[in-house]
């Protein structure tokens, strides 16, 4: 029994060894051009980051041009973009890269990304300190949260008279950021406020502060799953409090989760989902790629359309390409994209949403 | 710090607080039952729980075939799908916590290796669990149906009662019950208590001792699928990280009580339960695991072995 | 079965100092040099060798030597290490971003800070017995991260970015692009730990550790003072932890609280046992190998971490004791008990 358990233990061994030593593609570009994707492709962050790249794979796929997609998965976490960012430039075929999805793993990989000249369009990083660590390669094609926070509290009060507002934050980067600025601009409408880590699935005391706090509007700045359960809730409870969120809850995902509950949220994004961009086109990416798109698909579409389309006009390096997306503008799907000399988006708005008849409806922009 | 908030809503919270803990004392009997025989932390039950959740959701879309945009069910139909919802979530998550104890103990155990040999092992199964289930479900949550309209059936003293949470709270109370006759009345149930109390002796006194071990895994399964339904009933979704939130609180109830203690589980879930509830009024919800886990140590500084003290066989009638 | 460790062992004792000597500084350099040493047969495609090395390769190796000292040295289960390693980043994340303290200053603090916040968790906890012990660190360890999201002060849940370098030194740039100085300096953190740890295992602490380890209640019976010597262990592993997250936070530059999960804690749990619990060479051993197989097999990208979890299944059932276990003899007094 030993003898066998030792053999098995060194067939163990040297299968390890064998996984360990398949070769690492790292040969100098043979013309195959690639553009790469970074975001959250694994752990409990993945269903944003599949969704970009996805938006990224479909784009690439309609071009019909010869590029490769390059997978770069960082769980959206910076400890672990750490490492990996230095080795994407380093593929020198990696000419344009979409991404990163998450502020927090930008901050970190921004910087290698600099001094590689690697151009970048993030379809979702939308923390506004991120020019600080990009500089001249940094591009993004949504509106920061200087201008969600705000555009979710004007969405509040055109919609709902006399709002009296609970807002609940999910304790991530991005939900406290978004909750501080609707806060900000509210100010006194704010009638109470709660903390909701992720992962949180008993909602009871919350939901008793909110009928306490007598408030008609129930504002969420975290993400999807945990929304949906949330909005559940507080409708079994019989609260008829209407329920805004930013983008992190724009997802279909939310009115198939929450269904009847989800009627008639309030959302606002710098995002446009597919469904409402180009409703054609969508059902063209669910027959594609399998799975219906979700948030920010349609901005890595965008993205990844811009540098296409600079591939296209000859652009084969890092620096032509640069130059071009610097120069030129490109009409996407949910704006056009035009970066100023700090890689922001001009002249768009954040859009507002409606869940009804569960669909997401957009209601246009929000002045 | 909300005490007027506490205090006016004090009824319909402790009935809320009490049907949460049922869910923990329900998952808690697991890391009990197992920690009485084995003296081990089965870490990978948190994820037998995951699994029971999801067999719960293939359950009533597969086999009963309940859409998720379907109407209410009413009648006869509704106890049906009720109760094979309840039996494959059982029956799936104690073949799996059986499954778990082949996988990663049964082996480490005849060798006699460390229990942090088999502490290892068993994170192991749990990585490769969730991982998996994270793959087959896209890493998105996954929505489960409304068998019955939600209302308010009673008021008593104040608690708005919830036909949901009343089902829950009966239910689990019945299944604690019938545990508990088990452990105590029958042979293999007895066996599992000669085991927890000395496993050497009851092996000279003849218990086949893989039995004990399989029936005691076999059980913490069953009582953590029937948490998985109820859960999934009452808070209608699942995902694939939904046994690393909940088999933290319910391992923290199963020591607050006193671990390898089967009333002591039960007893700590409910104080769990309504523990977080409460704290989560009076200091928010970020805060409710840094109450609960102070709770804990205090309790722990008072009554070394939890509230109730150690072991299955002091629970004996 | 070849026991790896005693064939090791054995090789050891009969070898002559020379042998010794050459052994131990040729492994050595070669520790140093693995940066140079970036070829396909070991480097890590989809993330940066050397930058691996530092994190999680090396950062682990260290913290699972801190954490042996309390869990393979003195048998007390600690599910809560991530703590002391917050603590350190923490300390280095504040320190560094709101005073002119440099790296060097700030490391001192950082592991006094994590050996107070060890001596206020042990002092109760550590009157604990065995499995109760494991909750309340586990609890510890989620506390501290669930104050870091919650405490504006320390940058709740957006962390704290733009943390300082540490300053030159021999004429090396700590930079995010080049990780290599960092590595060097983790190494030589870690090579001092290592022999410390060596030195007072052959000691009045070490011998008092075995004893609790093997028998606590004995051990307080023969006159061993168990508590002290228990919060000591502590202490130290607190130590250790502190220094590694000092170190990590000065090298990633912004940190936030989900940095220092559970997860942490038990990775570096898995690393203690994986390698041998107890002997700190098997530990470090390994840790490089965990820290190093995710790493190695990014390229799989969606079963990365199904597959180290299978693992982590295959070598504890093939090799309960860890691979480089402690010695036979060892062992066999540990179960005579």
């Amino acid at each position: 029994m030993k003898k066998v358990s030792s053999i098995v233990s060194a067939i163990a061994l040297a299968l390890g060894m064998t996984v360990a030593l398949t070769p690492a593609a790292n040969a100098a570009c043979t013309g195959k051009l690639k553009i790469a994707y970074q975001g959250p492709l694994t752990g409990p962050e993945a269903a944003l980051g599949l969704n970009e790249l996805r938006g990224v794979q479909f784009a690439v796929k309609k071009s019909g041009l010869d590029i490769e997609v390059k997978e770069v998965d960082d769980q959206g976490d910076p400890a672990v973009a750490g490492p990996i960012a230095p080795s994407v430039p380093q593929d020198e075929c990696v000419v344009a890269l979409v991404g990163p999805a998450y502020s927090g793993a930008s901050r970190v990989s921004l910087p290698v990304y600099l001094s590689a000249g690697l151009p970048i369009i993030t379809p979702s990083a939308t923390n506004p300190t991120l020019f600080d660590f990009g500089g001249k390669i940094f591009h993004r094609a949504v509106l920061t949260d200087d201008y969600q926070g705000p555009a979710l509290a004007r969405l509040i009060t055109s919609k709902v008279k006399n709002a009296k507002v609970f807002l609940i934050n999910d304790a991530t980067d991005y939900s406290v950021g978004l909750a501080k600025l609707v806060d900000f601009t509210l100010g006194s409408r704010i009638v109470g406020k709660e903390t909701t880590p992720q992962g949180t699935t008993d909602f009871t005391s919350t939901i008793a502060k909110i009928k306490k706090s007598k408030a008609n509007v129930v504002a969420y700045t975290g993400y999807f799953s945990q929304a949906a359960v949330l909005v559940k809730q507080l409708r079994d409870s019989g609260s008829k409090a209407v329920f805004a969120a930013g983008d992190g809850v724009l997802d279909q995902q939310f009115v198939k989760l929450a269904r009847k509950a989800a009627e008639g949220a309030l959302l606002t994004a710098p995002a446009v989902p597919l469904e409402a961009a180009n409703a054609k086109l969508a059902k063209e990416f669910k027959k594609v790629m399998g799975v219906d798109a979700g948030v920010y698909t349609t901005e890595s579409y965008d993205a990844a359309n811009f540098f296409i389309a600079a591939i296209k006009k000859g652009n084969k390096d890092r620096a032509s390409i640069l130059n071009y997306i610097k120069k030129n503008s490109h009409k996407g799907l949910s704006k056009t994209l035009k970066f100023d000399e700090k890689g922001e988006v001009a002249g768009v708005d954040v859009n507002g949403f409606v869940i009804k008849g569960g669909k997401i409806v957009l209601t246009g922009a929000i002045k | 710090m909300d005490f007027g908030l506490l205090f006016s809503e004090f009824p319909s919270l402790t009935f809320d607080g009490i049907a949460l803990g049922a869910i923990y004392a329900l998952i808690s009997l697991g890391y009990t039952l197992v920690y009485g025989v084995l003296r081990l932390i089965n870490f990978a039950h948190s994820e037998v729980f995951m699994i029971g959740t999801f067999a719960a959701l293939m359950a009533s879309s597969n086999i009963m075939g309940v859409k998720i945009e379907d109407d209410p069910l009413s009648g006869g139909k509704l106890i049906l799908t009720i109760v094979v919802c309840l039996v494959v979530a059982m029956l799936t998550s104690g073949i799996v916590a059986v499954l778990v104890e082949i996988v990663a103990y049964r082996r480490l155990r005849k060798r006699g290796a460390t229990k942090l040999a088999t502490l290892i092992s068993a994170i192991g199964v749990s990585i490769t669990l969730v991982e998996a289930f994270r793959i087959m479900t896209d890493s998105l949550p996954r929505e489960f149906p409304r068998f019955f309209e939600k209302s308010l059936v009673a008021e008593i003293a104040g608690a708005q009662i919830r036909n949901d949470k009343l089902l829950v709270i009966f239910a689990a109370g019945l299944m604690m019950f019938v545990l508990d006759r088990f452990i105590s009345k029958t042979r293999i149930g007895k066996g599992i208590r000669a085991v927890s109390q000395d496993e050497q002796t009851s092996v000279l006194m003849g218990i086949n001792i893989n039995r004990v071990v399989t029936v005691t895994f076999l059980m913490g399964g069953l009582m953590a699928g029937a948490a998985a339904f109820f859960y999934v009933l009452v808070y209608e979704n699942t995902s694939f990280r939904v046994g690393f939130f909940l088999g933290i609180s319910a391992f923290t109830a199963a020591v607050l009580g006193g671990i390898g203690n089967i009333r002591g589980a039960l007893v700590g879930g409910f104080a769990l339960g309504l523990l977080e509830v409460y704290g989560s009024v009076l200091l928010g919800t970020a805060w409710k695991h840094v109450i609960a886990f102070t709770i804990l140590v205090l309790v722990l500084l008072l009554k070394p072995t939890g509230l109730l003290g150690e072991s299955i066989q002091q629970a004996r009638v | 079965m070849i026991n790896l460790r005693d064939a090791g062992a054995t090789w050891w004792e009969n070898a002559s100092k020379l042998k010794r000597r050459s052994l131990v500084v040729s492994l050595v350099v070669f520790i140093y040099a693995l940066p140079f040493l970036n070829n396909p047969l070991i480097n890590t495609p989809g993330s940066m060798f050397e930058s691996v090395l530092f994190y999680p390769i090396g950062m682990f190796v260290l913290l699972s030597l801190g954490l042996n000292i309390v869990v393979g040295k003195s048998g007390l289960l600690d599910l809560g290490f991530v703590a002391f390693f917050a603590i350190g980043a923490y300390t280095m994340g504040v320190l560094g971003t709101r005073t002119n303290l440099n790296f060097w200053e700030i490391l001192p603090i950082a592991m006094g800070l994590a050996m107070l916040s060890g001596v206020l968790l042990g002092a109760p906890a550590l009157r604990l017995r065995g499995d109760y012990l494991a909750i309340v660190t586990l609890g510890f360890g989620e506390i501290v991260r669930i104050v870091a999201v919650n405490e504006e002060f320390i940058g709740g849940a957006r962390g704290i970015a733009g943390i300082p370098t540490p300053p030159d030194l021999f004429g090396m740039k700590f930079e995010i692009l080049n990780p290599k100085p960092y590595y060097w300096l983790l190494v030589t953190m870690t090579l001092l730990v290592y022999w410390a740890v060596r030195r007072m295992a052959v000691r009045r602490p070490g011998r008092a550790w075995d004893a609790i380890r093997q028998d606590d209640d004995v051990a307080q019976l023969m006159g061993v003072p168990t508590f002290k010597y228990k919060v000591w262990a502590f202490v130290l592993g607190a130590a250790v932890g502190g220094a590694g997250g000092c170190l990590y936070a000065s090298q990633i530059l912004s940190i936030v609280p989900d940095q220092f999960s559970l997860n942490v804690s038990i990775l570096v749990l898995a690393c203690v046992v994986f390698g041998g619990i107890g002997n700190p060479f098997g530990v470090m051993v390994g840790a490089a190998i965990l820290a190093y197989l995710p790493e190695r097999i990014r390229f799989l990208t969606q079963p990365r971490q199904l597959v180290f979890g299978i693992v982590l299944v295959l070598i504890m059932n093939l090799r309960p004791d860890g691979l480089l276990p402690r010695k036979k003899r060892e062992k066999f007094e540990s179960e005579m008990k």
